[in-house]
């Protein structure tokens, strides 16, 4: 039987769907600068050293590079220094919490930690915006993959994105929390960087 | 055979028992950041801990862990270091350390909480798996709303679950193990030394196993190999006098195992510097007489011509008999400026006159550099001279300066006795001369000036017929001025 208001209210119903998914679907590859080329060879070892907080959220920076270093660790792809002795690395080279080591303390840092690739951290933005019963976390987020041997960076990543992102049809998709949210942002720095040549030991 | 049979009952158990071939893990108390830095939350901590037991795996107990951490030091939570794990293994029998942090934890406007878990392998001290999760109530949706969760207490449960559902099936434990010497302290001195001067390296090294003593030898550019000596328990030092050659030297540590196999490590670079520091002035004043004039205070900017870590300095001002009136010297860097508002130490506002200002800076290495420059304090009025003569039916007056410092400009006004302005006259340069008519009663002449320093002059003569009078009788600055408008 021919309906025409029922196929007129399908085709309404499908358009919308499709353009709410076009909404949601972004650009979401971080940004990537790339100063020099990474090291030829696969890099089996890396530290991160403590993120730098830029926020006024409280402990910004730990729980972002919790975060990370989980997410690292899920790729399977590196041996990670124990954070531990990243910072006793720092407190015997008296750099403080909140302090990016100079070039020739990465340098030191890189023979210490006997590590490949140094990565650096700033959490530039994190905050939880309430909205309508619920909050809207949103994280920036600036990384470097340093060069252990010269102490220059390499590649630098910014990456900004908010929980309503991620929104595919109606509440769908949002990520809610602020560790929920640093997990996926990393996840997406860490695809574009393995994407665009990074390699661990398991590649 | 009573013996045999009891062995092979033996063997049995162990083979039956769940938990003679378990790996043992530690958990260590669960780091709550919602808390604050080092919060702690035991009942996740017990939660995971009986979580793991049912898995099968034998945990240590909670006791031996806090017992652990007290007897190591040990006074944050959320992550060890190499050789702490290492002495988990070794005290706690543990294969495996479950670390953990609580990333957020709220209840409004809506709950949510998150964490974090770590795995590591205390044989090769890795980390073996990793997950983080964050939950919100707005996530878990159930229909009718039915036994959905309210409340972070209700949310954390269901996100460690959602985690350990991916517990790693291998860790492979078991492997060869790398033995890693550790560098507990190490300590340089000086990062900045002149020729000559005695350079020291103190090392502690983590807990050596007797029979496994390593020979600490030093690596050190231009000195070859320095052996450190042995100050008891594990402090080694060496020292060394740094070489008659600026640049910089790198010191390396190389472990000699009785083994055979030998360890480097490097740590560190101090620098050998003989070169003072270059240093310059800048001063905000006016150069008068070869030295630099001020009024009232004095803005000195020491620059830095080649940029290097400052580790000391001294401020001073010397009068003209070389006697030292300020005196102030610290620690660290330059100050941006000094200011010097012609006062001695105890506050004491000094004359005019010449005096020194000498700036004195050490670098790292405790090279000095001088500086000085003569300055000039001049804080009296300027010095006028008003001189009458008549001219005919007329009168001139001649005004000069006899002070050191040049005018910025005067200004005369004559007025008669009945209050009416009969004459202006002003100007930038003296000396300078103003014609008047022969007044027939009395006119009052007032004089002002101020010098290019700011100082000011003012002087009132209530009738000019007595200046003319008395003939060339000179203004004197001290009975009416005032150093402000």
């Amino acid at each position: 039987m021919y309906l025409p208001w029922a196929n007129s209210v399908s085709l309404r119903l499908v358009l919308s769907l499709t353009l709410l998914c076009l909404a949601a679907c972004g650009p979401k590859v971080p940004d990537l600068v790339k100063y020099a080329s990474l090291p030829d060879e696969r890099i089996c070892r890396i530290a991160v050293l403590p993120f730098v907080n830029e926020t006024d959220y409280p402990l910004a920076d730990t729980i972002a590079y919790r975060v990370f270093m989980a997410e690292l660790v899920q790729t399977g792809r590196f041996d990670l220094a124990q954070e531990g002795d990243v910072r006793e690395a720092f407190r015997h080279m008296r750099i403080w919490p909140g302090q990016q080591p100079r070039i020739e303390q990465i340098k030191i840092l890189g023979d210490r930690l006997r590590v490949g690739l140094i990565i650096t951290g700033t959490v530039v933005e994190m905050a939880e915006v309430p909205m309508a019963g619920a909050v809207n976390p949103v994280i920036a987020l600036s990384l470097r993959i340093v060069d252990p041997g010269s102490g220059e960076t390499l590649w630098h990543t910014y990456h900004r994105r908010d929980g309503e992102h991620y929104r595919k049809v109606m509440h769908f998709g949002i990520l809610n929390t602020a560790t929920s949210l640093a997990d996926q942002v990393y996840r997406e720095v860490l695809d574009l960087w393995f994407k665009k040549g990074l390699k661990g030991c398991a590649d | 055979m009573p013996f045999r049979r009891g062995f092979i009952l033996l063997l049995l158990a162990l083979l039956w028992s769940p938990t003679a071939m378990a790996e043992k893990i530690a958990v260590f108390p669960i780091e709550d950041l919602s808390q604050g830095p080092n919060g702690v939350d035991f009942a996740l901590t017990e939660y995971l801990e009986k979580d793991l037991d049912a898995r099968g795996l034998e945990v240590a107990s909670q006791e031996a862990v806090i017992s652990f951490m007290a007897r190591n030091r040990i006074r944050w939570l959320g992550f060890l270091n190499t050789y702490h794990i290492l002495q988990v293994r070794k005290e706690l029998g543990a294969d495996l350390i479950l670390l953990g942090t609580v990333s957020q934890r709220s209840e409004e406007p809506s709950a949510a909480f998150g964490m974090v878990l770590y795995l590591i392998r205390t044989d090769d001290a890795r980390t073996v798996w990793s997950q983080a999760r964050g939950l919100s109530c707005n996530d878990i949706r159930h229909v009718l709303g039915i036994a959905e969760p309210r409340s972070a207490e209700d949310l954390w449960p269901i996100a460690v679950q959602d985690i350990l559902e991916n517990w790693p099936k291998d860790m492979g434990l078991n492997r060869d193990q790398d033995a890693v010497s550790e560098i507990a302290e190490v300590d340089l001195g000086r990062r900045y030394v002149s020729s000559g001067k005695k350079v020291t390296c103190n090392l502690r090294l983590r807990s050596i196993e007797e029979g496994d003593r390593p020979e600490v030898t030093l690596r050190v550019r231009g000195k070859g190999h320095l052996r450190m000596k042995h100050k008891g328990g594990n402090l080694y030092q060496a020292s060394w006098t740094a070489s008659a050659t600026e640049g910089s030297y790198p010191v390396s540590l190389i472990l000699y195992r009785p083994s055979g196999k030998h360890k480097v490590a490097f740590l560190g670079i101090y620098h050998v510097d003989n070169s003072p520091p270059v240093l310059a002035l800048g001063i905000r004043g006016l150069r008068l007489h070869g030295a630099v004039a001020f009024r009232d205070r004095i803005l000195i900017i020491p620059r830095l011509l080649e940029q290097e870590p400052v580790s000391r300095w001294g401020f001073s001002v010397q009068d003209e008999q070389g006697k030292t009136i300020v005196h102030e010297r610290r620690e660290g860097n330059l100050p941006k400026c000094f200011v010097w508002q012609g006062r001695t130490d105890d506050g004491v506002r000094v004359d005019d006159g010449n005096y020194q200002i000498v700036i004195k800076v050490w670098d790292q290495a405790q090279n000095m550099a001088v500086v000085s420059e003569r300055l000039a304090l001049m804080h009296n009025p300027p010095d006028m001279v008003l001189e009458a003569k008549t001219r005919g039916q007329g009168l001139v007056l001649d005004i000069r300066n006899k002070g050191r410092v040049p005018i910025a400009f005067w200004h005369m006004e004559i007025w008669d006795d009945d209050g009416n302005l009969i004459k202006t006259a002003e100007g930038e340069t003296l000396p300078a001369e103003v014609d008047v008519a022969l007044p027939e009663s009395t006119v009052e002449c007032v004089l002002t000036a101020k010098d290019i320093l700011g100082n000011q002059f003012r002087k009132e003569i209530k009738d000019l017929k007595l200046l003319v009078s008395q003939e060339n009788v000179e203004g004197t600055a001290t009975e009416e001025w005032s150093m402000e408008f």
